[in-house]
């Protein structure tokens, strides 16, 4: 079954060191909520670097919603990109921009026309809590602001998949369940999300999100659920 | 459609120097492209002067069988029906021309006469009509400023050659700006790549700004240089014997120097353009 994120042997050597992914090969569906754990440096950001079309892999077969994205032209990698929404682990908000244009960006990268901008980052801005500081630069923002505006942006386009590096290592324990239940409420309308974290009792709290871990750079999953997923939101521990 | 924040990329604190560069460009740009042009005219008034213009000199010493070869001379190039116009040079007037040189009177000078050829015909059949008299020499006049129009010749390409070199500075510097401007926002330009920002998109954020800078430096530059060629065309005309060519550039030469800021804020949004795609193409 091929799924909308799908792996298959990859490998990924930077420079010429050893593998720092190997052999990963996994399907994610349409529709579920996983979570990737792991010690430091074991790769979690790695694999989402090339889920997010950061990082080519060194070797092995990557698909995103149905499409080859290793021998994919360069052009095409665009369109691809618009289908995911990504919340980086620094946040990435454009320092000089406000809020608002920060998360009308994804948008505007699109294309889509002043009004509908305008009505679609004040609805994801009031979502996230931020509606009054739409006008505020990211520097004037504190942490969990900054996160939140980063999500919003993430999330305004409307994105096939979600995914996010340690949305909340910049958080306080209550924002970070806040943030996530977030993502579980995108996750229940027909989003996939996948978050990377190591903050396993915050993971405990989503029974319904399906966990793999990786250790040096390869994925644990005994059950062989990510290899073969039956349904969306299945629950892997 | 909305477009991506015209400031998505901002400017360092410092002013940009791109202006400066490219008014130096336009400058120079302007004053070798006028230089050209006028030089080309020259080269062409000359030519136009000088075609069809021949000169023969009857050098006999004794003025008697001079007198008498002149006259043979005037009445063959009369009947040739291959000149036009034929006029003796007063013999006073060869003697004016010829003063400076020769100090001495009595060294005999030879008979001169101006001629001009008429349309198809050529300079050896003035020669050949010209056979019978042994002292006579044809020369045409073309010949005489051959030189003159080879230096104007040379002239002009220099003109030409520190226009393209102005120009190509000009690019090259556009490329280095546009370079630094990317490389002092490779982590903006990052996230805008992981937004879904196509390569045009971004290097649209460098060729706007590069553009207007490149506009109002030639701008600058080209006025400046209007005013040098106008200040040079005063000073010649009040020469005696300039030409005062520049400042009288027909009205669509004129048109061409105040295009050349805007050829020049195009060719260098090409040229940041180009950079911007070429760096980008080294990204996944």
């Amino acid at each position: 079954m091929s799924g909308i994120v799908h792996f298959e042997n990859v490998g990924l050597r930077y420079g010429t060191g050893a593998e720092t992914l190997s052999n990963l090969s996994f399907s994610l569906v349409q529709g579920s909520l996983h979570f990737v754990t792991g010690a430091s440096g074991a790769g979690k950001t790695s694999l989402l670097r090339l889920v997010t079309l950061a990082q080519r892999p060194s070797r092995g077969i990557i698909r995103l919603f149905g499409e080859d994205v290793v021998t994919l032209p360069r052009e095409a990698l665009p369109a691809v990109r618009r289908r995911l929404g990504v919340v980086y682990q620094d946040f990435r908000l454009i320092p000089h921009l406000t809020a608002f244009e920060n998360v009308a960006l994804p948008l505007r990268i699109m294309g889509q026309d002043d009004a509908t901008v305008r009505t679609s980052v004040s609805e994801m801005l009031e979502w996230v809590g931020l509606a009054r500081r739409a006008d505020a630069r990211p520097p004037t923002l504190s942490g969990g602001e900054q996160q939140r505006v980063a999500i919003a942006r993430a999330v305004v386009g409307r994105p096939d998949l979600i995914v996010a590096d340690e949305p909340t290592g910049n958080v306080d324990p209550e924002m970070a369940t806040r943030l996530l239940q977030l993502f579980e409420g995108l996750n229940r309308l027909g989003t996939t999300v996948l978050v990377a974290t190591h903050d396993l009792p915050l993971i405990a709290q989503f029974p319904s999100a399906s966990t793999m871990r990786l250790v040096q750079g390869g994925i644990e999953d005994p059950s062989g659920l990510l290899r073969h997923p039956a349904a969306p939101r299945r629950t892997y521990r | 459609m909305s477009a991506l924040p015209a400031d998505l990329l901002p400017r360092s604190g410092r002013r940009s120097a791109l202006p400066w560069l490219i008014a130096a460009a336009a400058f120079l740009i302007t004053l070798a492209t006028s230089g050209a042009l006028a030089l080309g005219r020259s080269s062409d008034a000359i030519q136009a002067a000088a075609a069809g213009r021949i000169t023969i000199s009857i050098g006999e010493p004794d003025p008697v069988r001079r007198e008498g070869a002149v006259g043979r001379a005037l009445a063959l190039l009369s009947s040739g029906g291959v000149t036009a116009n034929v006029q003796r040079v007063a013999q006073t007037e060869v003697a004016r021309l010829v003063s400076p040189y020769v100090r001495r009177a009595d060294i005999p000078l030879p008979a001169l006469i101006d001629a001009e050829l008429r349309p198809g015909a050529t300079i050896a059949a003035v020669r050949r009509a010209l056979q019978p008299i042994a002292s006579a020499r044809v020369d045409a006049e073309g010949e005489a400023l051959a030189p003159l129009l080879a230096l104007v010749a040379a002239l002009r390409r220099l003109a030409v050659g520190v226009l393209l070199l102005a120009a190509v500075v000009a690019m090259l510097v556009t490329t280095l700006v546009a370079r630094a401007a990317l490389a002092g926002h490779a982590g903006t330009v990052e996230t805008l790549h992981g937004l879904g920002a196509t390569d045009v998109q971004l290097a649209r954020l460098v060729e706007r700004r590069t553009a207007l800078d490149s506009l109002v430096g030639a701008a600058l530059g080209v006025c400046a240089a209007v005013g040098t060629i106008l200040l040079i065309g005063a000073q010649l005309d009040t020469l005696n014997g300039g030409d005062g060519a520049l400042p009288r550039l027909p009205a669509s030469e004129w048109a061409l120097l105040a295009s050349l800021p805007f050829a020049l804020a195009i060719a260098t949004m090409l040229a940041a353009r180009l950079t911007i795609l070429g760096q980008l193409r080294r990204a996944i």
